[in-house]
């Protein structure tokens, strides 16, 4: 089962105009995102990891090269606005490193946001209670810490109980003790939900927790390993 | 409630004010555009029933002497469905304990068929009946002015014919809605009436037996649709009588008053609230596209979250959207209050049956749907131009503007004079050019508004001053019953208090000039007369000439005359033998049409002896009640009315002023909340907008009014231009206005004058100063922590 690919991208690049200048930020990528697979992709600031994210979750779309999304035999490299939004909606749910909550609702009010959104959704309640937010249901983001907004992203991400959860940074602004949480979180939602997780991350040490490890720089993958025994989210150092 | 619509709701909440301010704006277009149309509905419905119900004649042709029984085989005309001839003179009124002259207009009233047209209607009292000869009727203006009821008495000179009368009844007529005497522009009702008198005392003062001098007369369809063609036949059938006018409906003074005011209010009721709506479009792209640039990360995760364009379009669209609502609700609002306010100010100067002010559902939904349609063109690109960003593009922040040099910087001696203060505000300003101009565009459109009121006010000085003070400049004029010897003239030059007089004699005629024709008047003077000047377009005096005429500018216009060439007379008046006489210049008039010649040379021209119809007097300074004056007149039975410029001009500033004061409180409440809720709203979007600049400075070491300043500066420097801009746009505006409004009777001068654009001036720093009051409070709020640790 898990070796079945969910998306497949085949030698997809992606290239930006930057003023007169083209920059290549993606190229020649071959990658399969695995059925249920947790899968970390490293690499160092401005290696094209953020763009990568944003190609498989349908948020842009290359320049070059091919995206399918084998579920629905979808290809996204192709396919209009209309569908790209259609995808994201019944399949993604996006955690980011600054969580992007949207500060006019609250807690609630944002997970509920994306419930709103799919025919059979999660229950609102029950997500923020297994992030252990539901006390705070009714704060607004800015009186939440950095680790509870990540949290309700979290929650906001699942509730829709998409088939690919795209993962940036999503430790990135918190300290090791809330991101230890937050992964804990999100490992234990995965193994639950048998979820396909990508967490995209500059920080090594993450690796450790995934299955399989995808090493990018300067826009080329480089490396792929396999993880066979996967560390809990508390042995995670930095 | 769903989420995106309660976010919608707090995102209102959180920018209320600044909302409001846009909303006011809106609001102030739709009060404008409810107030005027239901007006216009009010006083169209209104004139239209009562003219249904008065059977309001279509045309008016006055005459020297028709037999009455010669009348029935010449008014057969295709397209004449019905007629009535009548007497129609004028008078003067003497009533006990009123010390100042009263002029009256007398229509014969026949008992037997009545008033088949224009019928008057009954206010108090009774119709005339056949069997009395010493009754009338007046008009119920003037017998509420004087307190007058049925069973009253009054005393009546025409002609050297002085008769007791009692009071019938008093009624209104569709004739006189605004009913004013000749030579006036304001309705008093103190110093004029119209009165119906009994068929044979009619005949008798006016010498008719057996003779009427006007007909009356309804259109038949066929005949209202070129209504000029049965006219034109009735003239050439009455010729021989001696045509004295002859109008249409759309000629008749009082009718020609409220058709214009009609028409303004159809027009302005256009193009006023398309300058406040396209103002707050422009006010609310600035707005929401501040907002959605400061909402683009949310947009982009709402977008990664799945919500559609369509959903996003139509949530961001709602914040304009909302706006317009709440502008159309205040403005529906206001302008149905303001039309109460307006259709009773109406009240005051025409005389309807019924002038109600009522509720025009249409009305309303026009003005929400302007004000939906401002606000969503105002909404539409800004919100559009973000959701055409991929999700993944939007949730980058945007990046810097390029900072670069402006082109004033290319003049370094200019640059280097400027404080880093006004260097910020002058790359601030060039950094956002369509912005700027966004900005600049609707600050104009408040400026030019502000502009062409303060010059309408203007205008109305300078006609009185140009007509009252420097043209026609007696105090008092004597009308004689008919053309009378020097005599006359002597005799009333030795009135008590008069100090100074001069001959006038009005000579009726047909002017025409190749196939053009006008039934008008010439205006006889005295050589070196200084009562009566023509004038030239500058105001300067024009001598009356030596031979030839001079005519106005509009008659001049209508006949398609030019200085130099030749019109023909056909007088109306004894034999009707044309002559032909030089236009020699053209003059300047803003009421009525005219044409002036030197007295001796008319009646040279004409072959008569030296006559004289009217005398312009001046009174003396210390005769400011001339009571002993007023005595004396009413002794003499040879003056058929008297009236008191002095007088009229004095009523007729009083009530201006009066007026003026409204208009002003209007105007710059109307302007005012454009040039404040714009210049508010750009500087909150260029506040939020640079935050961090303002906070970066501020820990650096600035204080809070230079922090300030520099907003203050742009916003002042924005307003500053569109002033300037606005005094041509004021201009612009004030010139359309007075070619909509210009008509035979009155035109409406376009004068700019100094303190227009002081004023103008002074208020649009003012309402910048108020609005950087606003900000000046926020930015004594800002904490500075708050912004320089704020995650990007």
């Amino acid at each position: 089962m898990k070796d079945r690919a969910l998306v497949r991208l085949e030698k997809v690049s992606r290239v930006y105009t930057v003023g007169q200048v083209p920059l290549t930020v993606l190229d020649g990528v071959q990658l399969d995102v695995l059925r249920g697979e947790l899968l970390a992709i490293v690499g160092p600031s401005g290696s094209g990891k953020t763009t990568l994210l944003n190609l498989i979750g349908g948020l842009d779309q290359p320049t070059e090269g091919r995206i399918w999304f084998e579920e629905e035999s979808l290809e996204l490299s192709r396919v209009d606005a209309g569908r790209l939004t259609e995808y994201r909606r019944r399949h993604v749910g996006f955690v980011f490193q600054f969580y992007n909550l949207v500060p006019s609702l609250t807690a609630e009010e944002n997970v509920q946001a994306a419930a709103e959104l799919v025919e059979h959704p999660r229950d609102v309640q029950q997500m923020l209670e297994r992030v252990g937010l539901w006390e705070r249901r009714h704060h607004f983001p800015a009186e939440l810490s950095g680790g509870e907004q990540q949290r309700v992203a979290l929650a906001r991400a699942l509730v829709k109980n998409p088939t690919l959860l795209l993962c940036d940074e999503p430790t990135g602004a918190l300290d090791l003790a809330t991101a230890r949480r937050v992964l804990r979180l999100l490992v234990d939602l995965h193994r639950e939900l048998q979820q396909t997780v990508v967490i995209i991350t500059h920080n090594t040490a993450l690796c450790g927790i995934a299955e399989r490890v995808v090493h990018i720089s300067s826009g080329k993958i480089r490396d792929i390993q396999q993880n066979c025994s996967p560390i809990a989210p508390e042995e995670v150092v930095w | 409630m769903n989420v995106l619509r309660r976010k919608l709701w707090r995102d209102v909440r959180r920018s209320s004010f600044l909302m409001a301010a846009i909303a006011g704006i809106i609001a102030v277009g739709d009060t404008c555009f409810i107030a005027m149309r239901s007006s216009y509905n009010n006083l169209r419905n209104a004139m239209e029933d009562y003219y249904h119900t008065c059977r309001m004649a279509d045309f008016w042709i006055t005459l020297k002497r028709v037999p009455r029984a010669e009348l029935a085989a010449r008014m057969k005309v295709f397209g004449v469905q019905d007629w009535q001839g009548r007497i129609e003179t004028s008078g003067r009124l003497l009533l006990a304990g009123v010390s100042y002259p009263i002029n009256a207009r007398l229509i014969s009233w026949s008992p037997i068929d009545r008033a088949r047209l224009n019928r008057p209607l009954l206010e108090r009292g009774t119709f005339l009946t056949g069997w009395r000869e010493d009754q009338v009727m007046v008009n119920e203006a003037f017998a509420r002015a004087h307190r007058l009821r049925p069973g009253d008495r009054l005393r009546l000179i025409v002609r050297r014919q002085e008769r007791e009368l009692v009071i019938a009844g008093t009624f209104i007529s569709s004739e006189f809605v605004y009913a004013v005497d000749v030579g006036q522009l304001l309705p008093d009702p103190r110093r004029f009436a119209v009165c119906y008198v009994p068929w044979e005392l009619a005949e008798e003062l006016a010498d008719m037996r057996g003779a009427v001098n006007q007909v009356v007369g309804l259109l038949s369809k066929p005949g209202r649709r070129v209504p000029e063609t049965p006219l034109r036949l009735l003239e050439e059938r009455l010729e021989e009588y001696g045509v004295l006018a002859a109008v249409l409906r759309r000629q008749q003074s009082s009718h020609q008053v409220l058709n214009n005011e009609l028409q303004g209010l159809r027009a302005f009721a256009f193009v006023v609230p398309s300058i406040f709506l396209a103002a707050a479009a422009l006010v609310l792209h600035v707005f929401l596209g501040r907002l959605m640039r400061q909402q683009r990360t949310v947009l982009g995760t709402l977008a990664a979250l799945g919500y559609s364009k369509g959903q996003l379009l139509r949530h961001y669209l709602a914040f304009g959207l909302m706006v317009g609502c709440l502008g159309a609700l205040a403005g529906s609002f206001l302008g149905q209050l303001a039309s109460w306010g307006m259709t009773a100010v109406y009240r005051h100067y025409f005389e309807f049956p019924r002038l109600e002010s009522s509720f025009y559902p249409s009305v309303h939904a026009v003005g929400l749907v302007a004000a939906l349609v401002a606000s969503a063109a105002g909404s539409y690109r800004a919100v559009s131009q973000l959701l055409r960003l991929r999700p993944a593009e939007a949730m980058r922040p945007e990046p810097p503007l390029r900072a670069r040099s402006v082109w004033l910087e290319r003049f370094p001696r200019v640059w280097r004079r400027l404080d880093l203060a006004w260097r910020m505000v002058v790359r601030h300003l060039a950094r956002r050019p369509a912005r700027t101009l966004t900005a600049l565009a609707a600050s104009t459109a408040g400026a030019s508004f502000l502009t062409a009121g303060l010059m309408f006010v203007a205008a109305q000085n300078f006609l009185i001053d140009f007509q009252f003070h420097r043209m026609w400049r007696s105090d008092v004029d004597f009308i004689l019953a008919d053309a009378r010897p020097e005599e006359a003239w002597h005799e009333l030059a030795r009135l008590p208090g008069i100090v100074h007089t001069e001959p006038l004699f009005d000579w009726p005629c047909v002017f025409q000039h190749e196939h053009r024709r006008r039934l008008g008047a010439i205006s006889c003077l005295a050589t070196g007369a200084r009562l009566t000047i023509p004038l030239d377009p500058r105001g300067r005096a024009i001598p009356i000439p030596h031979s030839g005429l001079v005519l106005t500018r509009k008659l001049a216009e209508v006949l398609h005359v030019r200085e130099g060439q030749l019109v023909e007379l056909v007088p109306m008046r004894g034999e009707r033998r044309a002559v032909k006489a030089p236009v020699v210049r053209i003059s300047d008039s803003y009421l009525g049409m005219a044409a002036y010649a030197r007295i001796e040379y008319l009646h040279e021209l004409i072959g008569s002896s030296f006559v004289l119809d009217a005398v312009q007097a001046e009174w003396s300074p210390s005769h400011q009640a001339p009571t002993e004056l007023w005595k004396a007149v009413a002794d003499l039975p040879e003056l058929q009315s008297v009236r008191v410029q002095h007088d009229t001009v004095a009523t007729l500033k009083k009530t201006l002023l009066q007026n003026q004061f409204v208009f002003i409180a209007v105007i710059v409440t109307f302007s005012g909340a454009v040039l404040f809720g714009n210049i508010l709203n750009v500087m909150f979007v260029n506040f939020h907008e640079r935050r961090r600049e303002v906070a970066i400075l501020g820990a650096t070491g600035y204080s809070v009014p230079f922090l300030g300043k520099t907003f203050f500066r742009e916003a002042l420097l924005v307003n500053s231009i569109a002033w300037l801009i606005g005094i041509a746009g004021g201009y612009g505006l004030t010139w359309l206005t007075a070619v909509g409004y210009e008509s035979e009777f009155i035109r409406l001068p376009v004068v700019l004058r100094w303190w227009n654009v002081l004023v103008a001036g002074l208020l649009s720093a003012l309402f910048t100063a108020a609005a950087y009051g606003v900000l000046f409070r926020a930015l004594k709020k800002l904490d500075l922590r708050d912004v320089l640790y704020l995650r990007e």
